[in-house]
């Protein structure tokens, strides 16, 4: 299920949840990992508003392109731990794939100048 | 494309069904949140105080995520009952093969229940609008595995002798022209005895029904009882109808009252418009007086009340004894008949009429059904 893009809130969103998956490609990670993924991986300059994330992971996991489970995290509180399922897999290549050519537009466009 | 569809709607049924599990999960998560982030203030270096301000800033608005996320769960917006309806129409249309087979399943199916459930409700669940229909039992002969009706000493002999019911009370039927208010018209009619309205327990409509002192005085009480439905039709449910007059042949008649809602006399399928008094039956039947004592005039289907603790099956003892003295009797009485009694007098056999009535519901059921 594609879903069309035709504000720049559907773009950001889509950025967000593109980096929520690819956060998740090597394996279960809490909200809170998925945060801190983003925040280092980037040297900071993706400023991720905490608070979104939440909405973003729980929408990918109505899609089924998250599988969420609780569990026990490493210093022994509750936390709901999201993993990739197989369409999320799929979802992610397409993503990719999509920001690779836009990236590359984006960049060839502004070289011209 | 529904696999998606199916795991968003059960998860989502699994929230509503859940409600303060899912609010629950979403302050834990969002919590487990904060006290990470809290921690790592604090081994940065910042005061407890600062460490956790610093924590809610960096989440944004604490609420409004929570809020965005239940509403996801649920079905809260109608725009998601709308998608999912677009959603399953895309299918169906996509699919014109299984949409066909799967709405001409549902119609045959719905339309079959309801045939059913009417006919059902018709004869079995509402066979007989009387007072304790279950103790009713008709009583026939049975010839040649037929059931046949009875002569009228017949019935007089056993209503008499019968000592398993509490009354009986004989039926017989006519077609019958009448003329009311100049107007002729042909009208189905039940002639019956004494016992009927007060055995059955009904209550009249309107005016009185008929009483066994109606049927006591031959050919001297010309009055008629109407059905409800006749009521309707005729007189458009006017209470002026009692005492009002109508002819049959030569005779006077007058309407003395009016028959529940709902009866439609002991015999399915025949809702009488007319009930007369068996008193009556000479000029109704148009026969002659000697009918009373015509033991081969059989014309009349007799019904009993069972006496209460009273089986069938002692009802049938009872009956067979009481059926074999009334042979002897007769044969008795007519040397040279004993013969012919032979032939038309067989077995006799009660029977419940509510439970006759199911029976015969249940074999057309089975009937149209394979």
């Amino acid at each position: 299920m594609k879903e069309k893009r035709e504000n720049p809130r559907d773009l950001l969103q889509g950025t967000l949840d593109l980096l929520i998956l690819k956060a998740l490609v090597r394996g279960s990670m809490h909200g809170y990992g998925v945060a801190e993924w983003i925040h280092q991986t980037s040297e900071d300059i993706l400023k991720v508003e905490e608070g979104a994330l939440y909405p973003a992971l729980h929408r990918l996991e109505l899609r089924g392109m998250l599988s969420a489970e609780w569990g026990t995290s490493d210093n022994n509180r509750r936390a709901k731990f999201y993993s990739l399922t197989a369409a999320g897999r799929r979802e992610l290549a397409q993503e990719t794939e999509f920001w690779r050519r836009m990236s590359g537009a984006v960049a060839r466009i502004l070289q011209t100048a | 494309m529904f696999s998606a569809w199916r795991n968003k709607t059960w998860l989502r049924l699994k929230a509503i069904c859940n409600r303060p599990q899912l609010d629950r999960d979403l302050n834990d998560e969002v919590a487990f949140h904060l006290a990470m982030r809290e921690e790592k203030n604090r081994q940065a270096g910042l005061m407890p105080e600062e460490a956790r301000y610093a924590a809610r800033r960096r989440f944004g608005n604490y609420t409004q995520t929570k809020e965005r996320s239940r509403e996801m769960w649920t079905f809260a917006l109608a725009e998601n009952i709308l998608r999912d309806i677009r959603f399953t129409a895309r299918v169906l249309l996509k699919n014109p093969g299984f949409t066909l087979v799967a709405v001409l399943t549902l119609a045959l199916g719905i339309g079959a229940n309801t045939a059913i459930f009417t006919l059902i409700n018709a004869v079995l669940f509402r066979p007989l609008p009387v007072h304790d229909p279950q103790e009713l039992i008709q009583i026939v002969r049975v010839v040649d595995g037929q059931d046949q009706p009875l002569s009228f000493p017949l019935f007089e002999f056993l209503a008499g002798q019968m000592h398993s019911i509490d009354g009986a009370f004989a039926r017989g039927g006519a077609d019958v022209f009448v003329t009311i208010d100049g107007v002729p018209q042909e009208v189905s009619a039940d002639l019956v005895s004494g016992g009927y309205f007060p055995l059955l327990g009904l209550k009249p409509a309107t005016g009185r029904l008929l009483e066994p002192a109606d049927d006591a005085v031959q050919n001297n009480a010309p009055v008629a009882v109407i059905s409800f439905d006749f009521w309707h039709s005729r007189f458009a449910e006017a209470p002026g109808v009692v005492g009002k007059t109508f002819f049959l042949g030569r005779r006077l008649f007058t309407i003395v009252g009016v028959a529940p809602r709902g009866f439609a006399g002991v015999v399915r399928g025949r809702n009488p418009d007319l009930t007369f008094p068996m008193s009556m039956a000479q000029t109704v039947w148009a026969v002659g007086s000697s009918w009373r004592q015509e033991d081969d005039h059989n014309s009349l289907d007799m019904f009993a009340r069972l006496h209460s603790g009273m089986t069938l099956r002692i009802a049938s003892a009872d009956l067979q004894v009481l059926f074999d003295a009334f042979v002897r009797l007769q044969a008795s009485r007519a040397h040279n008949n004993e013969d012919r009694h032979k032939v038309w007098l067989r077995g006799p056999k009660c029977r419940q009429l509510q439970r006759e009535i199911t029976l015969c519901a249940r074999s057309i059921l089975r009937r149209s059904l394979f």
